[in-house]
């Protein structure tokens, strides 16, 4: 990583180098949305780039990793809405499948029961799923996630409650 | 990541999450992602300011364009146009002719005249026309009495009717005619 600021901001110049410590906490959200890294990657560069080019009309430095997360949960929202995170989760779950050696039993049935997790959460409705990522990959307390989403906390625990109870029931089903 | 509720029954599920999220990080890391970054700072700067520039002023340009070409049309149009012709003295003439007050072989002597004689002659004319149709209309009114109290007016023959409303359209026309308020040539 380069000691030079990423983006010159003027007062905000800080905040510019600021966000970029939370690089991997916006990249694991985007992991969870799209479960793909490629993808996820490519999800975190538009959110850096759309927060950069916003930063000066943050107002609250101290809820900087909720803003950025909001965008990037925006951001991914927007691109599941173009369906091109759904196409590329299911070429995501047939790469995890191929990819698979037949020496490698353990590991097949771990990449299996991934799929089925992957598919589990991608059948979530989306409030719940959107909690479900935000907390299993970017490991939001209930209160960020509340700041993030803007929802009451307790809200949130029953969105989250039902959302894993749910993947877990699916899962289920598939070992069974 | 703690599961309190769930602990037991959510291990393999978050080992899961564990393993794809460790996996997923190290490609992450391996990635120079500060560099991409950059490199896509710069080409948003240096591709997308033309697009937000037309985006943010096309839309008051093109609307400022299109009023000035519609006025300048306006304008153009309105100062070009052919400027109406005026009704001559021989078309009043003609047109007051059928009324009663109004004697066509002298209007005709008047229009052949020259100068302004003539001009003044016919303008005469004219106004004696109007001013003769005006008094029999008078005149006729006073003959049809109305009968106060009673609210009916009296019944006139179609003939009538029709003699009525000729002489009036008849004026009406010179009128107009004579306010340049007539598309008639």
């Amino acid at each position: 990583m380069t000691a030079e600021p990423i983006m010159n901001t003027g007062e905000g110049a800080a905040s510019g180098e600021e966000i970029m410590t939370y690089q991997e906490d916006v990249f694991r959200v985007c992991l969870g949305f799209s479960r793909n890294p490629v993808e996820a990657e490519d999800l975190c560069q538009d959110v850096y780039l759309k927060a950069l080019r916003k930063i000066g009309t943050l107002q609250d430095r101290g809820a900087l990793k909720a803003w950025l997360l909001r965008i990037a949960r925006n951001t991914c929202l927007d691109q599941q809405k173009r369906g091109r995170l759904f196409r590329l989760f299911k070429r995501s779950v047939a790469r995890d499948d191929a990819r698979v050696g037949p020496a490698q039993e353990g590991e097949a049935s771990a990449r299996e029961r991934l799929a089925e997790l992957k598919e589990a959460v991608r059948r979530l409705p989306a409030k719940q799923r959107e909690v479900f990522v935000l907390r299993e990959y970017g490991h939001l307390s209930y209160a960020e996630l509340a700041g993030t989403l803007g929802l009451k906390q307790g809200t949130v625990m029953s969105r989250l409650s039902r959302a894993r109870k749910s993947v877990f029931g699916q899962m289920n089903r598939g070992k069974s | 990541m703690s599961h309190k509720p769930l602990d037991p029954d959510f291990q393999e599920i978050s080992a899961l999450l564990k393993k794809e999220e460790d996996e997923a990080l190290a490609f992450f890391r391996k990635r120079n992602f500060r560099a991409r970054l950059e490199v896509g700072l710069q080409e948003t700067a240096a591709v997308k300011w033309p697009a937000a520039f037309f985006r943010r002023f096309a839309g008051p340009v093109l609307t400022t364009v299109l009023v000035l070409v519609l006025a300048g049309t306006v304008i153009l149009v309105r100062k070009h146009r052919a400027p109406a012709a005026a009704p001559g003295f021989e078309t009043l003439a003609s047109a007051l002719s059928p009324l009663p007050g109004f004697t066509p072989s002298l209007a005709k002597e008047s229009a052949a005249m020259t100068g302004p004689a003539g001009t003044f002659e016919l303008a005469d004319l004219i106004g004696q026309a109007l001013a003769s149709a005006e008094k029999i209309k008078m005149e006729e009114e006073k003959r049809i009495s109305v009968p106060t109290g009673t609210g009916k007016v009296p019944r006139l023959s179609p003939g009538r009717r029709m003699e009525i409303l000729f002489k009036e359209k008849v004026i009406e026309r010179a009128l107009r005619l004579a306010t340049d308020d007539s598309k008639e040539v």
